[in-house]
């Protein structure tokens, strides 16, 4: 099956890769499961429609929780960090 | 001391007595033995128990005594431990079909110090699946409440809760990535520390996440998990991971004097959906707590609505990693939660992980901020323990009411790396009448802290020594 870039793209922006310009302004798109299927293979998962079919009501709520997420303002001197802080 | 009674005394009561020669370690582990054969048809908080083995060691452990080659006060004490973690010979499940014969080839770092210190094995615990499943689908039938075996004992360690609580062992360890070892301690009316993060030893554990990941003691008393977390704690070669900063003598902190202590109370965020008898229980506690001579401190802890998102982020994308060749080979095995959950996680990017982790400093920057202002800081510790069947089955479709307070009271310390711990302080009215407890946190590697305010709440009350109806 062929899969658009656009939906490619739209699938990308679920998994936080695509970010940046028109695409992290817009409202969030709708999943289906053709762009997550594309997504799962860009990842090297390659998930059945059985399996993207289950996964798909989930990725739906997760969604709004990554949001809140990806939507975060940090400042620039705020690095990641594991463990303890020494 | 009769064989009835054995299995309800503490390691604190029953080391003397073992050190004295007035009991023996044959006595202690045997009245054990068969406590588990009497109840675990019903309490499930065992997948192997390693009887021979037991005996052999305390046979062991009765002669070393009587030739004065006494260890130390876990010197024939029963231990058991979550069946995640590796025990050279004995089967090593982590509660999964996929591993169903596993026999580890290797000990733990964590098993090797208490067998070191005399304490003796009797079984591996009950665990759900690789610590994420739903309890509900995977090696066993799942572990059950000792106070109500209609009701969860909460996960995942689950067999270390109720293997307590059913007095089946006088000591467990158990895992901590979210809440695993302190879910279980609430629901059981038991005490579990998470430890600070690198405090003990990894190696020969089965990991969730990396840098999430943390064993701890659990036990009935505070006195207890000081005494079992003296032995297992300290830098170990194997574990990169494991800290170097000395382990403190912890029987210091165990004066019952808690003058001058500070404690902080969160005022927002941390209260939402707290069950009524549980708010009331934990006011009682400060209340109690503060007419011992603590004071008591508001705080606040900003970004903590944060946590919970990037705690699942970094554990489900680590999870995922961690668990990447298990997924690609036996899928169709896996509890269909854990599939579920490894599955989801594929979609996170890096990122989303990255961005899960500037959280993390941001927290571990309010953490350090919060305690310039008290000693320990108390949360709740969720609500009562839910029944078995109401627990969440191949799905994570939100609840309505929620079910628990927020995660956040359990995963704020797993993200910010401070220890940690849960301990007893009611029991709600019933029926059934279900254990309640309160959580404190405090400074990275200042268990003793803890264990301080802890052993004092203890002194001043008896939650800790109810018994469930099924043990009397």
């Amino acid at each position: 099956m062929t899969i658009a870039r656009r939906r490619l793209l739209q699938g990308l922006a679920l998994a936080g890769s695509a970010q940046t310009g028109t695409h992290a302004q817009a409202p969030a798109p709708a999943l289906t499961i053709d762009a997550l299927g594309a997504v799962s293979r860009f990842h090297g998962i390659d998930l059945n429609r059985e399996r993207l079919e289950i996964l798909k009501p989930v990725l739906e709520r997760r969604l709004k929780q990554l949001e809140t997420l990806r939507n975060v303002d940090f400042d620039d001197s705020v690095g990641p960090t594991q463990g303890i802080l020494k | 001391m009769p064989a009835s009674e054995i299995v309800f005394q503490s390691a604190a009561d029953l080391a003397p007595l073992l050190r004295r020669r007035k009991l023996s370690p044959v006595e202690v582990v045997r009245a054990h033995l068969d406590q588990i054969k009497a109840l675990d048809a019903k309490v499930q908080a065992f997948i192997t128990v390693t009887g021979d083995h037991a005996l052999e060691q305390a046979r062991i452990a009765e002669k070393e005594i009587a030739a004065g080659r006494y260890r130390g006060p876990l010197h024939g004490i029963p231990y058991a431990v979550k069946d995640l973690i590796a025990t050279k010979g004995i089967r090593t499940t982590n509660g999964s079909k996929v591993n169903a014969n596993w026999v580890p080839d290797h000990e733990s770092t964590a098993t090797a110090r208490l067998n070191q210190a005399g304490a003796i094995l009797v079984g591996k615990l009950n665990t759900i699946e690789f610590a994420m499943g739903s309890g509900q689908k995977s090696l066993t039938a799942p572990a059950r409440n000792p106070w109500d075996l209609e009701y969860s004992p909460s996960g995942s360690s689950t067999g270390s809760g109720a293997a307590l609580a059913a007095r089946m062992a006088t000591l467990t360890l158990g895992s901590d990535t979210g809440g695993s070892i302190r879910g279980p301690a609430k629901s059981c009316g038991i005490v579990g520390l998470k430890p600070t993060y690198g405090r003990i030893s990894l190696y020969g554990v089965t990991g969730l996440s990396w840098t999430l990941d943390h064993l701890g003691p659990m036990a009935r008393t505070v006195a207890d998990v000081a005494r079992m977390l003296q032995v297992v704690a300290g830098a170990d070669p194997l574990d990169r991971n494991a800290a170097a900063e000395p382990v403190p003598d912890y029987a210091k902190a165990l004066t019952g004097n808690i003058k001058g202590i500070r404690i902080g109370v969160p005022t927002e965020h941390f209260f939402e959906h707290v069950h009524p008898e549980t708010d009331a229980a934990l006011r009682r506690a400060l209340s109690l707590l503060k007419d011992m001579g603590a004071s008591l401190v508001d705080v606040t802890v900003r970004h903590a609505a944060l946590c919970g998102t990037a705690s699942a982020v970094i554990l489900g994308s680590e999870a995922s990693a961690y668990h990447e060749k298990r997924l690609k080979q036996h899928a169709d095995v896996l509890d269909p939660l854990v599939r579920e959950r490894l599955e989801i996680a594929t979609f996170y990017s890096a990122v989303d992980y990255i961005k899960a982790h500037r959280v993390r400093t941001m927290l571990m920057e309010e953490m350090r901020r919060v305690f310039e202002t008290c000693d320990v800081m108390m949360l709740p510790a969720g609500n009562p323990a839910p029944r078995l069947d109401s627990e969440t089955v191949g799905t994570d479709a939100p609840r309505d009411p929620p079910p628990d307070p927020r995660p956040d009271v359990f995963n704020l310390a797993n993200v910010t790396g401070v220890p940690a711990i849960v301990l007893p302080c009611g029991f709600t009215a019933g029926p059934p009448p279900l254990p309640l407890a309160i959580q404190f946190y405090a400074r990275p590697f200042d268990e003793a802290a803890l264990f301080r305010v802890g052993h004092a709440y203890q002194s001043a009350t008896d939650w800790h020594t109810r018994k469930p109806p099924l043990t009397v």
